[in-house]
């Protein structure tokens, strides 16, 4: 687990999270229901990959954190943002920044997913095993 | 390579339980503790983003203690630094009865406890070959 690692793994956070949805329409869901030259098994296989990936990222992301993990990461993220906000770095009573944001902060929680047991194993040696793969 | 109990890493993980326990509280009135609680209430949005990763930082410490230690070892541990600190205000080395030295000892009690506690699931495997793992399905 190196920094790279981290870095790798949280842009294939990002992008799979913005690549599925993001406020620009330059996303799946806009290609899907408004491109002209978007073909019905174009689309299938894009969704199938896209809800294949997501279904993965958010099952290592709950095993590895938990219930306990995932609220802790939030309660951070939460006061992170508020933090954000009182040194006017973002703007909460634009409507325009809350789809980024909300984006942001799942995408955020499904890098710390995928790092977290890689992290903890790294720092202290404890690591979280899979007795059935699931 | 990781995972491998090397005194360089260990150093390296007492280090940043310093870090953690001394920029909670320290003497000195530099420390989380005085500009949170002790002083005005300013920058509060800040102030409870850190607050969380400190407690964060120490459930993340004792969990790991706990797990790598349990209360076989933790508590013969405790005993040990107990004993220790003893020996050293017996000598005279530390005066028990002052303030200053007394919070300073706790502290570093607290930091050898904690920093062994993070560090002991690492010598343990190279100790012995045994590796700590939590099954999670």
């Amino acid at each position: 687990m190196t920094t790279p690692g981290i870095l790798v793994r949280t842009l294939a956070c990002f992008l799979l999270v913005f690549a599925t949805w993001n406020p620009t329409g330059y996303n799946f869901v806009a290609w899907a229901r408004h491109s002209p030259w978007a073909t019905p098994p174009e689309i299938a296989v894009a969704g199938t990959l896209l809800l294949a990936l997501h279904i993965l990222f958010l099952r290592i992301a709950w095993l590895s954190l938990g219930a306990d993990g995932i609220t802790a990461a939030i309660a951070i993220m939460l006061a992170g943002g508020l933090t954000l906000y009182q040194f006017d770095i973002i703007d909460l009573w634009q409507s325009a920044v809350w789809p980024y944001l909300l984006l942001s902060g799942f995408a955020l929680l499904l890098a710390i997913g995928m790092t977290w047991s890689l992290l903890k194993r790294r720092i202290v040696g404890q690591s979280n095993y899979l007795g059935t793969p699931p | 390579m990781y995972g491998i109990a090397q005194p360089i890493a260990i150093v390296v993980r007492m280090l940043a339980v310093l870090f953690l326990v001394a920029a909670t509280y320290n003497p000195s009135g530099y420390s989380y503790w005085h500009w949170a609680f002790r002083g005005d209430a300013s920058n509060w949005a800040l102030k409870i983003f850190l607050g969380l990763l400190i407690i964060f930082g120490f459930v993340f410490c004792i969990y790991a203690t706990w797990r790598s230690m349990r209360i076989l070892l933790s508590v013969p541990l405790i005993l040990l630094i107990a004993a220790c600190l003893w020996l050293l205000a017996d000598w005279g080395v530390l005066d028990l009865s002052d303030w200053l030295q007394r919070t300073l000892a706790l502290e570093a009690a607290l930091v050898v406890l904690l920093g062994t506690g993070v560090s002991f699931s690492l010598i343990r495997y190279r100790l012995s070959g045994q590796l700590d793992s939590r099954t999670i399905t």
